[in-house]
């Protein structure tokens, strides 16, 4: 019997906004979000069943590669909402790079049977800096524009903080798990982490919200 | 196998809280940076589009008086000057030679009658303050009035002229127009004298007349006195600084003065 957490009814709840508000989402990058969510619910129920089934070895495999997927994605959604051609250059650059780099590890250092926390590791920096990236792009536009109505800033608020919350328990992990971390330590980081987890899907919710809100607006407007 | 000490953990946990704390503050100064520069940005527009108001009412002021000015010109020149030559052909009586002379005197009036014509014609395009520019606007201006004889007006210039942009001569044109407005229906003045000054960082335009003057102060304070409010408002629209003195019986004069990059940055 599987046992869901809270984080995985957040991410349901995403994918059910993105489903009921799929029209909204036409015509706009955000429509990779369906995808996206579908494949993020499916591989966490798969890795529930497959944990509670005590098959690791699988389990790790398939969250070596949605996991690789899940980082080009978001690449995807920066690149698309980044306006300046430089930055824009930089994130289409790192897609094919960071897929590369995942391969590598994959295939000849950690292993596709060890989770890739390296590739992980640097998946984690390029979201972090791709964010001060949308960042700085919101702090300098010359013209009016309200950030909690951009989809985009909810979509990064949700990355920013679980990547920031999971930076450390990344850079660490190879160290905890060959000197057995604390259960307490465990039990704690496991409390952050699923928290943050919950944060991100609700941003994502609030995002594709604000997404139908701003074709609704711009309905209403012509 | 030896476990981690607790300590360490905690202090991996610590560092991810405070790594948490700092992404949600560096959230927050975002959200508040962008609504000040919003706030920021809106004001800037609003200012913007108050300017483009302001100098389409001028504009649209210089219009309204150069159609009245042309009324006036053709009611007082042009129709004059046909009806006297309308006098003059008729048929009645004379020598061939007086007839000549007639005829003569009244082609002369005809082509200075179309000659005004055309210079009215002329000023009725849109477009043609932005070819005459201040300084040449200013002196048809004066050539206008002394030719009808309302008003006496001199100019003086000082300095070599330069262009002070097309928007901002539109608004001293109009405070020019208005302040001679002002002088022939209120203050039955004789003589108006305007007073150009280009200096090198400053631009300084007076206005001055010899009529029955006003108390400055009871005058801005009244409501007839929105013509120097005007005044004043639209000095300030292009960064200029208008001083009015007056008393009475002793005229008014009107002093603006421009910076000159002052105006070409409030203009952009």
């Amino acid at each position: 019997m599987l046992t869901l957490s809270l984080y995985n009814y957040a991410e349901m709840l995403a994918l059910i906004a993105s489903i009921i508000f799929y029209k909204n989402l036409f015509k706009t990058p955000f429509l990779i979000l369906i995808p996206y969510l579908l494949m993020t619910v499916a591989a966490e129920l798969t890795g529930n069943y497959l944990g509670i089934h005590h098959r690791y070895k699988e389990n790790v495999n398939l969250f070596n590669i949605t996991t690789v997927i899940e980082f080009v994605i978001f690449y995807f959604l920066f690149y698309k909402n980044i306006n300046s051609a430089v930055l824009k250059n930089i994130i289409l650059y790192a897609m094919p790079l960071y897929v590369v780099l995942a391969a590598v590890n994959q295939l000849f250092i950690q292993g596709f049977n060890n989770f890739h926390t390296y590739t992980m590791l640097v998946g984690t920096v390029f979201i972090i800096v791709f964010v001060f990236f949308y960042f700085y792009e919101a702090f300098s536009d010359k013209e009016p524009l309200s950030l909690p109505k951009e989809p985009m800033f909810w979509i990064s608020i949700g990355l920013f903080l679980f990547y920031l919350g999971d930076f450390t328990y990344n850079l660490m992990q190879p160290y905890f798990i060959k000197n057995h971390m604390q259960k307490e330590s465990f039990h704690l980081f496991h409390i952050i982490n699923n928290n943050l987890i919950i944060f991100e899907y609700i941003c994502f919710s609030i995002a594709i919200f604000v997404c139908s809100n701003n074709r609704l607006a711009s309905k209403l407007q012509s | 196998m030896q476990q981690q000490p607790f300590s360490f953990e905690a202090a991996i946990i610590a560092i991810t809280i405070v790594f948490l704390i700092l992404g949600a503050f560096i959230v927050m100064i975002v959200l508040v940076y962008r609504k000040r520069r919003n706030l920021h940005l809106l004001e800037k527009l609003n200012l913007q589009s108050n300017y483009k108001h302001e100098l389409l009412k001028a504009q649209l002021e210089i219009q309204e008086q150069t159609l009245t000015n042309i009324g006036r010109e053709i009611h007082d020149n042009i129709g004059q000057v046909l009806s006297f030559v309308k006098l003059s052909l008729n048929p009645a009586g004379g020598s061939l030679e007086q007839l000549q002379q007639k005829m003569h005197d009244s082609r002369e009036l005809v082509a200075k009658a179309i000659n005004d014509l055309r210079d009215l014609s002329k000023s009725l395009n849109v477009q043609y303050f932005a070819h005459l520019g201040l300084l040449k606007a200013i002196e048809t201006e004066v050539e206008r009035m002394n030719k009808s004889g309302l008003l006496n007006l001199n100019i003086n210039i000082k300095g070599t002229p330069y262009e002070l942009g097309e928007q901002c001569e539109l608004v001293l044109f109009r405070i020019f127009q208005e302040a001679l407005n002002n002088s022939l229906k209120h203050a039955d003045a004789r003589n108006f004298t305007i007073n150009l000054q280009f200096n090198t960082e400053t631009f300084n335009l007076t206005l001055a007349d010899d009529g029955q003057g006003f108390t400055v102060a009871d005058k801005l304070g009244s409501f007839n006195g929105s013509g120097l409010k005007n005044i004043e408002s639209r000095a300030a629209l292009i960064g200029a600084v208008a001083t009015i003195n007056s008393m009475p019986g002793k005229g008014c004069a009107i002093s603006l003065q421009l910076n000159h990059h002052i105006s070409q940055t409030n203009v952009n």
